[in-house]
């Protein structure tokens, strides 16, 4: 179980280091 | 002989009870946040008003009839021994053998005022007050007093059949969640015209009152253990834990789904993971936490995709994580939980059988709740109306309803 829980947080931190960092197009749309 | 008081259990369970009423206030802050600024004050107002007619509807038979002794032995619904508190007093009661009865009573009373308001989020926009008060009337009396006696009360059918529902999956946010989807179809979407959107008015308020709830569900959660102990320590980490991860995976959900980290959705997986640790807060260790908390970010966040699929407007999404969060929990109580917690084993420990058992838990609660609160809002449909007018939904509840504005 703990496997478990150690895996589950790392599935996380893998999405964190893929995404963007930023939401598209919506620092445009707030400069405007 | 009665047993003893304990100064230390009675002090913790006063505290979690008022952590507990302190909730309501939050959710009003939470849901007040979601919905649109001319309905903030008719958000609210639901559940301050519940706040004030659950205490009193609690003490004059909602408590018996979830507490008092069984009647005919069948494990359905309380007798009226304990009507209007008579015989509930300062000595230990048949709940708990070290806290007065009367602190028993008062920690239940506020998980009786929660659950009803939790609903509200469902028809937030749109219902007329009149028929809120009505609904809720009939609801804590119908729904779930006879629910919380299944599984908490002298005999409850669900107990003796060996139900886990350490502080309410079943009895606060499957009732719940369950009664707000049927609400949401019983009641119809909220106009919408062509440039309205049905964005939160201000998420500040959302932050704040999601904070006020993980405060209080410490009480939630910890004070079931009805003591000053280490099952209220295990309770009180396992929550938190659980929201936090909870938290974190509806966060990223959001992330990779619509390209940005949202706040509205640390809030809502923060509450989510409360819902789905709540049944088994008391059995289940601190890596279990994790996963219910991933399950209840990844699951809920899904559910909300399906509502919206379905066009059910559940306004404020009450049973994406209410009825589903509390789903998840009871079903995983029956895999996850542990002996070394509470004595009570789940698959993993070795009792396959816990999660049949926990899954009849979680259909009786879904069939009995969905099918009365279909009966409570046809019936007031047919009498007094359930929604307001479109022009009064138009100018909103704040001003049609109560005559004031939240924001000048």
């Amino acid at each position: 179980m703990l496997i478990a829980a150690f895996a589950s947080f790392a599935a996380l931190v893998a999405v964190w280091v893929v995404v963007p960092s930023s939401a598209a197009g919506k620092c445009e749309e707030a400069l405007d | 002989m009665p047993s003893a008081i304990d100064t230390g259990d009675t002090a913790w369970v006063l505290t979690s009870t008022a952590l507990v009423m302190l909730m309501t206030p939050g959710l009003a802050l939470f849901y007040g946040g979601l919905v649109r600024r001319k309905n903030v004050l008719s958000t609210i107002m639901h559940s301050m008003f519940i706040l004030g007619l659950v205490s009193v509807t609690w003490v004059l038979f909602g408590y018996t009839l979830a507490f008092g002794k069984d009647v005919n032995g069948l494990g359905i619904i309380g007798g009226l021994d304990y009507i209007g508190l008579q015989g509930v007093g300062k000595d230990p009661g048949p709940y708990a053998d070290t806290i007065p009865h009367t602190v028993f009573m008062a920690f239940q009373m506020m998980f009786a005022i929660i659950t009803p308001a939790l609903i509200t989020g469902a028809f937030a926009e749109r219902k007329r007050f009149k028929a809120f008060v009505l609904f809720t009337l009939l609801w804590s009396l119908f729904v779930y007093s006879p629910i919380c006696h299944w599984v908490w009360g002298d005999n409850g059918w669900l107990l003796q059949l060996g139900a886990l529902d350490f502080a309410g999956g079943t009895v606060v946010h499957i009732s719940s969640g369950v009664a707000a989807l049927v609400a949401a179809l019983v009641l119809g979407p909220r106009v919408k015209r062509e440039s309205d959107r049905f964005d939160p008015h201000d998420i500040r308020l959302v932050v704040l009152g999601a904070g006020l709830l993980w405060f209080g569900w410490f009480g939630f959660n910890g004070g079931s253990a009805l003591g000053a102990n280490g099952l209220a320590a295990n309770a009180f980490v396992v929550t938190n834990t659980a929201a936090g991860m909870a938290a974190i995976t509806w966060v990223t959900m959001s992330w990779l789904h619509k390209g940005s980290p949202s706040v509205i959705g640390a809030a809502a997986g923060g509450v989510a993971g409360l819902v789905a640790i709540t049944p088994a807060s008391g059995f289940v260790d601190a890596s279990a936490a994790i996963i219910i908390g991933f399950a209840a970010g990844v699951v809920c966040y899904g559910a909300i995709l399906l509502r919206e699929r379905l066009k059910v407007d559940d306004a404020l999404d009450v049973w994406a994580v209410h009825g589903v969060g509390g789903t998840i929990g009871a079903l995983l109580t029956g895999v996850f939980a542990v002996a070394a917690v509470n004595g009570a084993s789940g698959l993993i420990d070795g009792n396959a059988g816990q999660l049949g058992t926990q899954f009849v838990a979680v259909a009786a609660t879904w069939i009995y709740s969905g099918v009365v609160t279909f009966i409570i809002l046809k019936a007031i449909d047919l009498t007094i109306g359930l929604r307001v007018g479109e022009d009064e939904e138009e100018a909103g509840l704040d001003a049609s309803q109560h005559g004031e504005v939240a924001w000048a």
